[in-house]
This record gives C-alpha cells, sequence and structure tokens, in this order.
C-alpha cells in the first residue's frame, strides 16, 4: 500500500514537472494562437488572457486578402521545393560513394562534412553575396536556390550517408552477382529501401529554406522576390502599427508546414543524424 | 570453376571503378559548392573588399581595425556568457525532458509531439511569438509578474541593460531544446534493459544507476547536440537582431550582427569575413579544449 502511494507521489512528481517545462516550450505558441484570433484592442490589454474575450476571424482575413504575402508564400514554397529536389539529387549519389567506398578521399571528404558544419554562416555569405553579384543573380529565387543548396548540402549528405550506410551490403552483394548493374541496384534494390531516409533528408532541407531568413535578409531587394521569411520580417517592422493580430496569423501559417512534416519526420532525422556519426 | 570466380572478381572489379567514377564528382561537387566558398570567405578576411572597389589583399589590418575598434572584447565577452549559459540551460532541460519522456508518464505520446514545436518555427516567426511575451506593455510576462507581485513596475526585457541578455538567452535555449531532448530521448530508449537489471541487482539505487550507466551512455550524443547547440547559437543572428538590435548599447552584440552590420549596413565586406575568421577561430579553441578534456577525463578512468 504505502508502495503504491509512494509510486503515485513520484508519478505526480513527474506530472508536475513535466506541466512547467512543458508550458515554456508551448506558451509562445499558445500565445500567437490567442493574437490570432483576438481584435488589436485586446491584444494591447493590460491584462492578457489567453482565451480571446472577443473572438474574431479578422486577422486571417486581412492576411488572405494581402496579395503580397501570398506571393512569399508561394515564392518560399518554389525554392524550398527546387532546393529540396537539388540537394538530394546531388548528394545522393556523393552518399553512396562515401558511405560504400573505402579510399583515401573517404575521410577527408567525411571529415571536410563534419568541419563545414561548422563554420559560420557569415564566412559563406560575403562569397556567395560577391559570386551572385557578379552574375547578376541578387534578388532573384534563382540566385536563393543556389544559396539554399550550398547551404544545406552537407547535412542532406550526412543524413544521407548514414542511411546508405544503414542498408545491408549484402543485398546489395545480392543483385551484383545476380548480374544487375549499379546503377539498377541503386534505383531499383537500394532507393525503395531507403526511401525514408531520402525523404527525411530531403523535407528538412524543404524546411531549412522554408524557414530560412539570414540569407534571404542579406540577398533580397524587392517585393517581388521577398519570401515569406521576408514578408514576415516586413510585418515585424509594422507591429506597433496594430498590426500585431495580423503579425501573429502570419507566424501562425508560416510555422504549420514546419510543425506537420516535423512531426512525421523528425524521428528519422534524429537517428540519422546521432546514427551517422557512429557508422 | 576458377574461371567463374575469376569473372566474379573482375565483376566486382569493374563496379569498384564505376563506384570511383561516383566518387570524382562527389569530391567535385564538394570542392566546388562547399570548399571552395568557404575558403575564398576566409581569404577575403584578409582583403579591404568593399563592394564596387577591386579586392586587395591587406594582411592584418581588418584585424587590427577589429581590435581597434574596442568591440572585439564586447562582442566575445556577450556571446561566451550568452553561450555558457544557455548551452547549460539547454542540457539540463533537454535532460529532464528526456528522461520524464523515457519514463511512464500519462500523456507521453503528447508532450512528445508538442515538444516539437519550437524546433520546427521560422526564427522570425519565434521572434514574432516573443515580442509578444516581452512586450513591457501588454506582455504576457510582464502582466503574470506583477499580478504576483513579483515584481512592482513593468520591465523593459529588451530594453533594459540588466535583462536584454537574458532575454535573448531564453530564446536561444527555447529553440535549441526540442532537438537535444529529442536526440538524448532517442539514445535513451538504446539502454538495454538488462543493464538496468542487472544494476539492482549488484545494489545500485537509481542515482548511481543514473550516474554511473545512463549518463555514460549519452556521452558520445551529448557531445554531438551540444556541439550543434554552440554553431547554432553562434550563428544565430534573428533572435538579437530582431529582439534588441544587439542593445542595449552593446549588452547584447554578438560576432554574427556585427559581422552583418559591417558588411551589409556599412558595405564593408571585407570587415565582416573577418570577423567570421574570428568566430571560426572561437569554435576551433572551444573544440580543442573540449577533446582535450575529454582525453584527460578518458585518461582518468583508465
Amino acid at each position: 500500500m504505502s508502495r503504491k502511494m509512494k509510486r503515485n507521489c513520484q508519478q505526480i512528481m513527474k506530472l508536475l514537472l513535466m506541466l512547467l517545462l512543458m508550458t515554456f516550450v508551448v506558451f509562445p505558441f499558445l500565445v500567437c494562437l490567442s493574437h490570432t484570433f483576438k481584435y488589436e484592442g485586446e491584444i494591447n490589454s493590460l491584462t492578457p488572457h489567453l482565451l480571446p474575450h472577443q473572438f474574431t476571424l479578422n486577422n486571417l482575413k486581412e492576411l488572405f486578402e494581402d496579395k503580397e504575402f501570398f506571393r512569399g508564400i508561394f515564392n518560399s514554397f518554389k525554392i524550398s521545393l527546387i532546393t529540396m529536389l537539388l540537394a538530394t539529387v546531388l548528394a545522393l549519389p556523393a552518399a553512396y560513394a562515401i558511405a560504400r567506398l573505402r579510399s583515401r578521399f573517404n575521410p577527408v571528404i567525411q571529415g571536410w562534412i563534419v568541419l563545414s558544419q561548422m563554420i559560420p554562416v557569415i564566412t559563406l555569405t560575403v562569397p556567395l553575396y560577391l559570386f551572385l553579384r557578379t552574375v547578376r543573380l541578387t534578388d532573384s529565387l534563382e540566385g536563393l536556390v543556389l544559396v539554399y543548396t550550398i547551404w544545406s548540402i552537407p547535412t542532406t549528405l550526412w543524413l544521407l550517408k548514414g542511411f546508405v550506410a544503414g542498408f545491408p551490403i549484402e543485398l546489395e552483394e545480392a543483385a551484383a552477382i545476380d548480374g544487375c548493374g549499379i546503377f539498377r541496384m541503386f534505383t531499383k534494390v537500394m532507393l525503395p529501401n531507403i526511401l525514408p531516409g531520402v525523404l527525411t533528408a530531403g523535407i528538412f532541407a524543404f524546411i531549412g529554406a522554408w524557414n530560412e531568413f539570414f540569407f534571404a535578409l542579406c540577398f533580397l531587394k524587392s517585393n517581388e522576390s521577398f519570401t515569406l521569411s521576408m514578408k514576415l520580417y516586413q510585418y515585424i517592422g509594422l507591429a506597433g502599427q496594430s498590426r500585431d493580430g495580423m503579425l501573429a496569423a502570419a507566424s501562425l501559417l508560416a510555422s504549420l508546414p514546419g510543425i506537420i512534416l516535423f512531426a512525421f519526420f523528425q524521428k528519422y532525422y534524429v537517428a540519422g543524424l546521432t546514427d551517422g556519426s557512429v557508422k | 570453376m576458377t574461371d567463374k570466380k575469376e569473372k566474379r572478381k573482375g565483376n566486382l572489379n569493374r563496379s569498384k571503378r564505376k563506384k570511383l567514377m561516383l566518387l570524382i564528382p562527389t569530391g567535385i561537387m564538394i570542392l566546388v559548392l562547399s570548399l571552395y566558398p568557404t575558403l575564398r570567405g576566409i581569404y577575403l578576411g584578409f582583403t579591404n573588399y568593399r563592394v564596387g572597389r577591386p579586392i586587395e589583399f591587406n594582411g592584418v589590418d581588418n584585424y587590427v581595425g577589429i581590435y581597434n575598434s574596442g568591440y572585439l572584447g564586447i562582442i566575445f565577452k556577450n556571446i561566451g556568457l550568452m553561450l555558457l549559459i544557455s548551452v547549460i540551460t539547454i542540457y539540463v532541460i533537454s535532460l529532464a525532458l528526456a528522461l520524464l519522456l523515457n519514463s511512464e508518464i500519462p500523456l507521453r505520446g503528447l508532450w512528445r509531439a508538442l515538444l516539437i514545436i519550437p524546433w520546427a518555427v521560422p526564427p522570425i516567426a519565434k521572434i514574432s511569438m516573443w515580442k509578444a511575451i516581452f512586450n513591457p506593455v501588454c506582455g504576457y510576462l510582464n502582466a503574470y509578474l506583477l499580478k504576483f507581485h513579483l515584481i512592482d513596475q513593468a520591465v523593459n526585457w529588451t530594453t533594459d541593460i540588466n535583462f536584454a541578455k537574458y532575454t535573448v538567452i531564453t530564446v536561444f535555449v527555447w529553440g535549441c531544446v526540442p532537438f537535444t531532448a529529442l536526440s538524448l530521448l532517442a539514445t535513451l530508449q538504446q539502454v538495454p534493459t538488462d543493464i538496468h537489471e542487472a544494476a539492482v541487482l549488484d545494489g545500485a539505487n537509481s542515482v548511481k544507476y543514473f550516474r554511473y550507466i545512463v549518463l555514460p551512455y549519452l556521452n558520445q550524443t551529448t557531445a554531438i547536440t551540444m556541439s550543434l547547440v554552440v554553431v547554432w547559437i553562434m550563428n544565430d543572428f534573428s533572435s538579437q537582431y530582431l529582439l534588441t538590435k544587439g542593445g542595449p548599447g552593446s549588452a547584447t552584440l554578438t560576432p554574427m550582427v556585427e559581422a552583418y552590420r559591417q558588411g551589409f549596413t556599412y558595405g564593408n565586406f571585407g570587415f565582416a569575413s573577418a570577423y567570421g575568421n574570428t568566430m571560426i577561430v572561437c569554435v576551433s579553441v572551444l573544440i580543442f579544449i573540449y577533446i582535450k578534456s575529454m582525453n584527460a577525463r578518458d585518461k582518468g578512468v583508465n
């Protein structure tokens, strides 16, 4: 009996600690959610409440009427999708080569991939800016796609390498003995098996580009080429001019793809990132 | 028989050659897309590159300039302090979350799902969310603290020199916790259950079990995630730039913000790259110290 009570007590303590930590984790998001459905007057009230007294869809309506916001979403979607495809297609053969080949260059390449994660963003930003100026691609979506691809390749490569290494080499050899060429083996045997991994790497390149702000701030100038992050940046500039509700609504919409996709794929990502280093 | 074997060997050799053919484009790709821009970025830190002017090598002039500006000490003290507090806080919170999620706790799936939110939110949306909390007039933090009489008057979280650093640190911690917690959780789930049984049989209590079995098991994951966190915070730009603009004064000025200002506000790209180089040195020193301490500890164990 007393043992059971002790156990119950422990459970309650654990739950309380969990609630406390979760409050920290979720609270900012709840505030954003609540702002989205509040009138501007209530947002500026001195005694804020999470539950709106007066529920409104005004902010969302205003946002949906802003054509530039949709252009931002569309730009971001285009850029992220192309980045995802480019990064995966470029990194996949490389990941295969790194995971499966024993050669002198292999440790060098792997070492560089790890090192490149430690390089500050600004070190890449300046030469890329210089390059984009030379080829006249600053302030263009094409230039940004290029930058995002370069920026996401090391992580994509690292993740994919982990997933390829996890594929049993015996199956590959069996396919080779059955007379399967390397290309057919890759597309017919390996790819279907590591597809969740490839998808994970792609999704993370996608969300990385979708969420990215710093490069966009450095390279984009005009409204036509603004990504979603840049649109949000503009709204933050407007905040205080009674646009907080709209900003919250925009932030909420911008966060949704990441939250939904991460919910499905974070497991593979964590596994890939930590396993990739061991293998 | 031998014929067949040789044929097989030939096949394998041929496939090896084909694999080597894969390695060459890989090497070229990494060289062109990753190594070259980085090396160029490092080189630009030793030039006087400004927009519209030819690039000239100027040795260590940039570093002398940075040193003379008086900012160098301030920004590295800022980022050092912020890193130290953030990394410790992130680790403690993440470990607590991972242990809780790894134990039998009601609604585990729900907590796990909610934990993803800060990780998935775009940096700029993150700022807009936290601004609503830190707002000095109608923000939640001041409202709650005033309600429970923990403070007497509203605090300007982003412009008060005593609080601005901690405001930025809070946002750092919030963004980094999910990734580290989930990584630690994934490793915890790999601890074999029979180790626990064996330890209990050997008379270990839960504290000892945690100290001598669970924590060492987490070592590698801790090392990887914490190095990533350090790099992420070093590279973080939006948290300071949009919340405090590096201010008040230079209380939250970090190398990243200063590099951006030098490059994209004043057009002084040589300076910006030079700041990048100082950050590289800084990260290298951190990693060096880390490896040294790891080695020292391993020797101590042996």
